[in-house]
């Protein structure tokens, strides 16, 4: 049972910050500060290299999701335990190149990590993707939330879809939420 | 729409071009002619100061040199106009254009240029009251921001309900702009509290606050200058609402990404803020860094700069900036 309440107004300042700095005090916050039983990450990954399988127990360097892992394990293992307070889990996801390929998942351009490792025949990049998504790749925050909040819920409806186009990074995302 | 402005022996910029697209964000250290740039518009036109070339010429620049300041317009006009000032004074502007310096253009070249705006915003200019009148306009520090809302209030009552839609969603404890007459004639502006329904006076209200507003008076306003030049506008307003000031601005630029019909306005817009850079970096040709050697600044597109993706790779742009790679800081 998912239970709602006040999200905490967290937000981060790109890739690097998010690696070194954003993550590793996320997660001490929710486990010292909060009684959330779980931290759900998802990252864009740009142009760095997709996630796969073959990455489990074997993180690739340049994998932005086998990153976040093992700052996130890192992060994890250094937590003191607080009483009565069960272990806080975390899952990752990754999307790519960001996160406008998952809310355009069945419509045009048919974003999916296969097209994106096709290089340059994907015909799509980030830029394109947010035109394709707002209808302007300078969207403002109300239309990027309003975008959102939409294909959220009708992808929730499906799940499969992303499922089968993003294995790497939503597959990787679905197996950690349920093992929560 | 002005390509460029370009300078030659104009007090700091002693050989540079200013390029400029829809929206152009300047960085650069303090004196490196960022507002001397943006200011040129009406220089250019008024032929300002009155006085000989050494007024304004650059210390570098060798005696006895004419100072100009060119502006370069693309389509439609494709035109350039020139000003000029001699050891004796200025000589006016002269216009150049493929078709000659015909009479309607010349007056659309000087009505654009008449009309340019350069808004550095004065807390307590925007808090002020306002004696009515019915064709006001805000003032470049903010003055008549009362009377220029109840306009608005008056004949685009559409246009400030989103900007109070707007404004509640920056600043969530206040839900409305309200008006009052405090004296004869003279308007004031009141902020109602979301919690209480108490109106705050402007003047109660905290700079940041101000500042807001008077950002987002410009981009709701139906008439706004063809040509807008903006000195900090992340000054006073927390890191976190940058993002929305972009947007702001970008309603402006961009007015049909944000639903707007009338016609887009080309922004300038300077800031010292890592966070503000932060917000372009999916838009480089955007930014135009102003680099200080000795008594001279010079321009430069950050996009021109050889494998700046490369360079760039996951950093940040603040980050990148700060270190010196990118040009841009402080000489020490």
């Amino acid at each position: 049972m998912v239970e709602w309440v006040e999200p905490p107004a967290l937000r981060s300042r790109g890739w690097p910050a998010v690696l070194r700095q954003n993550l590793p005090v996320v997660i001490r916050y929710a486990h010292y500060r909060t009684d959330a039983r779980a931290v759900i990450v998802v990252a864009d990954t740009n142009n760095s290299i997709l996630h796969t399988a073959a990455h489990t127990g074997n993180p690739h360097p340049d994998c932005r999701l086998c990153a976040l892992r093992t700052v996130a394990g890192t992060t994890l293992a250094q937590l003191t335990r607080v009483p009565g307070r069960p272990a806080l889990r975390v899952a990752i996801g990754a999307a790519t190149p960001a996160i406008e390929a998952w809310y355009l998942r069945g419509m045009q351009p048919h974003p999916s990590e296969q097209k994106w490792a096709a290089g340059g025949a994907r015909g799509y990049d980030k830029l394109s993707l947010k035109r394709a998504a707002y209808g302007t790749d300078r969207a403002g925050h109300q239309i990027m939330t309003g975008v959102a909040m939409t294909q959220a819920e009708r992808l929730a409806a499906n799940l499969a879809l992303l499922r089968t186009d993003f294995p790497g990074g939503f597959g990787a995302l679905e197996t950690d939420i349920l093992a929560l | 729409m002005i390509k460029a402005l370009r300078f030659q022996n104009y007090k700091v910029l002693r050989d540079t071009t200013l390029p400029l697209g829809k929206f152009t964000l300047l960085i650069g250290p303090n004196g490196s002619g960022k507002s001397t740039a943006i200011s040129a518009f009406r220089k250019a036109l008024t032929s300002e100061p009155s006085g000989p070339s050494q007024l304004i010429a650059s210390a570098s620049a060798p005696p006895g040199q004419d100072v100009t300041v060119e502006v370069q317009w693309g389509e439609p006009y494709r035109a350039t106009l020139t000003a000029r000032w001699t050891a004796n004074g200025p000589v006016g502007h002269s216009i150049n254009a493929p078709g000659g310096a015909t009479g309607p253009l010349v007056q659309a070249l000087r009505d654009e240029l008449s009309r340019v705006r350069v808004y550095s915003f004065d807390a307590t200019h925007l808090a002020a009251t306002v004696q009515s009148q019915p064709e006001m306009a805000l003032g470049e520090t903010g003055m008549g921001l009362a009377g220029v809302l109840d306009r608005l209030r008056d004949q685009h009552p559409e246009r400030f309900d989103a900007l109070n839609a707007e404004l509640a969603r920056w600043l969530p404890e206040f839900d409305k702009v309200l008006f009052d007459t405090v004296g004869p004639g003279q308007k004031a502006i009141f902020l109602r509290d979301r919690a209480s329904g108490h109106r705050i006076p402007a003047w109660d209200v905290s700079q940041g606050t101000l500042l807001a507003l008077g950002i987002l008076t410009i981009a709701y306003l139906p008439d706004p200058p063809p040509v807008a030049g903006f000195e900090e506008p992340d000054r006073g307003i927390h890191p976190r609402l940058l993002r929305d000031v972009r947007d702001a601005l970008y309603r402006l630029a961009y007015p049909k990404d944000y639903g707007e019909s009338r016609p887009p306005v080309q922004v300038i817009a300077t800031t010292h803020s890592p966070y503000m850079l932060d917000l372009f970096r999916e838009h480089l040709e955007e930014v135009v860094i102003a680099e200080k050697r000795g008594n001279e600044a010079k321009f430069e597109p950050l996009a021109h700069r050889p494998d700046i993706e490369k360079v760039l790779h996951d950093a940040q742009l603040s980050d990148a900036w700060f270190t010196g790679v990118l040009g841009g800081v402080p000489t020490e």
